[in-house]
C-alpha cells in the first residue's frame, strides 16, 4: 500500500560534537515528499544534503526531530525502511574489484532476497540500458570511475526500490553518461508510477531539468521548497542582469551591496574578466551599479538582461552563488 | 533467522571469491601450507636447539608446540576476519554503507565473510599436521584420533572464536582505519595466554589466572587431546591435565553460550553507536 508521503521529516536535526565545537549539520528540516515525485536537494557542499540522505537511508541517527520513509520511522523501524529504499552515491570508486560487474550486481540482489533468475534478467536489462552489456564479465577493478558509477546506478535500480536516493549521481561522469543517467531516471519514474526519487545535486541545470520540486538547502536549513518554475517565478518581479567586466575588487562588491534595490550580486572570476550576476528590484538601479564599476576602475565588457534561473534563486536566497560557496568551503 | 542465513550465504560467497580469487590453485595450496608450516618449523627448530643445550625435553614438547601452533593459525585468521571485512568494505571498497542499507543481517554477512576466510585456509591445518606426522615424527595417527571429540571441539571452538570476532568487528565499526591492529593485537595476546606455544604452567601465577579464564586455552587443550593420544594422559602436564574431557567440553559449551550472550548485544550496541557517530560510511583515506 502506498503511503501518503514517501518521505516526511519534522524538525529534523543533526549535530556533530567535536572537542572544539558543536556543528549543526541539520537545523530543523521539514520535508513532505509524495510518492511519484522526483524531489531535488540543491545546495553547496556542507549544506546538509548528504546528512539528510544518510538519515533517511538509516546510515545515520538524527539528534532531534522525526523522519519517516515510506511510512516507517527511520529510528525505530529501520529494517522496514530498508525494504523500500536503495541509494547511489556519486564521485566514488566503490565496488569489489575482484568481482565482475555481473557478480557485483547479483550480490546486492541477494542481500535484498531477490530470486536469482529474476535478478539476472533485470541485470541484463539494465546493463543494456546503461551501455554496459559488453562489460558484464569485466572485473570491476578494470572499469573507469565513470563505468563504476554506471554500475552503481544499476545497483540502485535493480531492487526496484520505492524510494531511490541519488546522492550527486552524475558527479565525475562525462556529459553523455550523465545525460543517459538523467534520462533513464525520468523514464523509470514515468513508467513506474508511485516510485520516488530523491536527488541531491549542486548542478543547477540538473535540478531544473529533472526535478518536480526542489528544496534549496544551506547551513542545514531549507530556505525554499517548490517547483523549479515557481522558484524562478518568485524572482519575476526582479530584474536579472549578467555583466562581464574587467576584474573587480571586493570593495566594489561591498559598495554594490550597499545600493538600495540591489537584491544580490555574485561574482565568478575568469581569465582576465569577471562574470557578475545581479538581481535588482528594477531597471533604474542599474546605472548606480555601473557608476560604482567606474568608481572602482573596472570596465564593462558586456551586459545582458535575462530570465531568472535557479542559480539566481539560489543566489537570492543564500546571498552568494554555488561556486562561491564551494570555493569558500 | 532467514535474513541471517541469507546474508551469511552472500557473505560467504563474497569472502570465498575475494579470498581465493587472487591466485591459481597451485599457489593457493603452497600459500596455505607455507604459512602454518613455516611457523611450525620455526618452533620445531627452536625446540631442537634448546634440546641440544639440555634445557628442554624436546620429545615431550614438540607435539605440544606443533599442534598448538598449527591449530592456532585458524584462530588468528577467524578472529581477525570480521574486523578486516569491516575495514575492507568500509575503507577500501566503499561498500559497507550499501550493505548496511539493505534489509539483510549485518551479523550474518560478517559471519559469512569470517567462515569463508577460514574455509579458504582450513585445508592448511590437516595438510600441515600430515606434514608434521610424516616429516617431523609428530605422533598423530588416524587410528588414534578421537574423532567425535575432535568434531565437538572444532565446532565449539569455531563458535567461541566467531563470537569473539564479532566483538572485534563491533569495536572496528566504532573506530578509524588504524583499527586494523585490533584483531592482530588480540590474537597475538591470546597466543601468549592460551598455551598455544607452551604449557600455561610456565607462566607466572597471575598470568595463569588469565590463561584459565580464556576459553581458547580449553579449546587448544581439547584439540590436543583429540589429535594426540598422549595428551589424554593426566601424566602429561599441561596445566589442565586434572580436568576430565567431559568437564572440558562442558566448559567449552558454557564459554560458547557466554560469548554469544556477550557478543550479540555488544555488536548491536556498536552498530548503533556507529550510526550515532556517522561511522558506517567513514573513509579515513590514509
Amino acid at each position: 500500500m502506498q503511503p501518503e508521503y514517501a518521505i516526511r521529516t519534522v524538525n529534523l536535526q543533526r549535530t556533530y560534537k567535536t572537542k572544539e565545537r558543536i556543528l549543526k549539520a541539520l537545523d530543523g528540516v521539514d520535508l513532505a515528499v509524495r510518492p511519484g515525485e522526483l524531489f531535488g536537494f540543491l545546495g553547496p557542499n556542507g549544506a546538509g544534503k548528504t546528512t539528510t540522505i544518510k538519515i533517511l537511508t538509516t546510515l545515520l541517527l538524527p539528534t532531534g526531530g522525526t523522519a519517516e520513509v515510506w511510512g516507517f520511522d527511520v529510528l525505530h523501524e529501520a529494517d522496514a525502511v530498508r525494504r523500500h529504499i536503495n541509494m547511489v552515491s556519486g564521485g566514488e570508486s566503490s565496488g569489489y574489484g575482484l568481482l565482475t560487474v555481473r557478480e557485483n550486481l547479483w550480490m546486492f540482489t541477494q542481500f535484498h532476497g531477490m530470486d536469482s533468475k529474476l535478478a539476472n534478467k533485470r541485470i541484463d536489462e539494465l546493463l543494456e540500458v546503461m551501455g554496459l552489456a559488453d562489460r558484464a564479465k569485466t572485473r570491476v577493478s578494470f572499469l573507469s570511475t565513470g563505468l563504476r558509477q554506471k554500475m552503481n546506478y544499476i545497483r540502485g535500480l535493480l531492487t526496484d526500490p520505492d524510494v531511490l536516493f541519488l546522492d550527486e549521481p552524475t558527479l565525475g561522469l562525462d556529459v553523455e553518461a550523465a545525460r543517459t543517467l538523467r534520462t533513464y531516471t525520468r523514464h523509470w519514474l514515468d513508467t513506474n508510477p508511485g516510485k520516488t526519487v530523491v536527488l541531491t545535486t549542486h548542478y543547477m541545470q540538473e535540478a531544473d531539468e529533472l526535478c518536480d520540486r526542489v528544496a534549496i538547502i544551506s547551513g542545514g536549513t531549507i530556505l525554499a521548497c517548490d517547483t523549479p518554475t515557481s522558484l524562478k517565478h518568485s524572482l519575476q518581479e526582479d530584474v536579472v542582469f549578467r555583466l562581464f567586466t574587467t576584474p573587480v575588487n571586493p570593495a566594489f562588491l561591498q559598495a554594490v551591496e550597499q545600493i538600495a534595490g540591489v537584491q544580490s550580486i555574485s561574482q565568478r572570476s575568469g581569465d582576465q574578466r569577471d562574470e557578475l550576476s545581479l538581481i535588482l528590484r528594477d531597471d533604474a538601479i542599474l546605472p548606480h551599479v555601473l557608476s560604482q564599476l567606474a568608481a572602482h576602475n573596472a570596465g564593462l565588457l558586456s551586459l545582458e538582461k535575462r530570465q531568472p534561473t535557479l542559480e539566481d534563486v539560489f543566489v537570492n536566497l543564500v546571498g552568494h552563488s554555488l561556486s562561491e560557496s564551494e570555493a569558500s568551503a | 533467522m532467514q535474513r541471517f542465513l541469507q546474508a551469511f550465504r552472500v557473505g560467504f560467497w563474497l569472502g570465498w571469491k575475494t579470498e581465493s580469487n587472487w591466485t591459481n590453485p597451485l599457489f593457493y595450496i603452497l600459500w596455505s601450507l607455507l604459512v602454518p608450516m613455516s611457523n611450525g618449523l620455526i618452533m620445531t627448530m627452536m625446540l631442537r636447539v634448546l634440546q641440544r643445550t639440555g634445557n628442554v625435553n624436546g620429545a615431550d614438547l614438540l607435539p605440544y608446540v606443533f599442534i598448538g601452533t598449527v591449530v592456532y593459525s585458524i584462530v588468528a585468521l577467524l578472529l581477525d576476519s570480521m574486523a578486516w571485512a569491516v575495514l575492507e568494505d568500509r575503507e577500501r571498497m566503499g561498500m559497507l554503507k550499501y550493505i548496511a542499507i539493505t534489509p539483510s543481517s549485518m551479523y550474518g554477512y560478517l559471519w559469512g565473510r569470517g567462515f569463508a576466510k577460514v574455509s579458504v585456509n582450513f585445508l592448511a591445518v590437516p595438510l600441515t599436521l600430515t606434514f608434521g606426522a610424516l616429516v617431523l615424527d609428530i605422533p598423530i595417527q588416524l587410528s588414534t584420533i578421537d574423532w567425535p571429540l575432535l568434531l565437538a571441539v572444532v565446532v565449539l571452538g569455531l563458535l567461541i572464536v566467531t563470537f569473539a570476532a564479532q566483538i572485534l568487528a563491533g569495536v572496528t565499526l566504532m573506530i578509524a582505519r588504524h583499527a586494523g591492529f585490533v584483531g592482530q593485537a588480540v590474537s597475538g595476546a591470546l597466543y601468549l595466554f592460551t598455551g598455544a606455544l607452551f604449557p600455561i604452567t610456565v607462566l607466572p601465577i597471575w598470568m595463569q589466572t588469565i590463561a584459565r579464564a580464556v576459553p581458547l586455552t580449553y579449546w587448544l587443550e581439547g584439540m590436543r587431546r583429540a589429535l594426540w593420544v598422549d595428551a589424554r594422559n593426566p601424566a602429561y602436564k599441561t596445566g589442565l591435565e586434572q580436568l576430565s574431557t567431559s568437564n572440558l567440553l562442558l566448559i567449552l559449551v558454557g564459554a560458547a553460550v557466554a560469548m554469544a550472550v556477550i557478543s550479540i548485544p555488544l555488536q548491536r550496541r556498536a552498530e548503533h553507536r556507529a550510526k550515532e557517530k556517522g561511522l558506517l560510511d567513514m573513509n579515513t583515506a590514509y
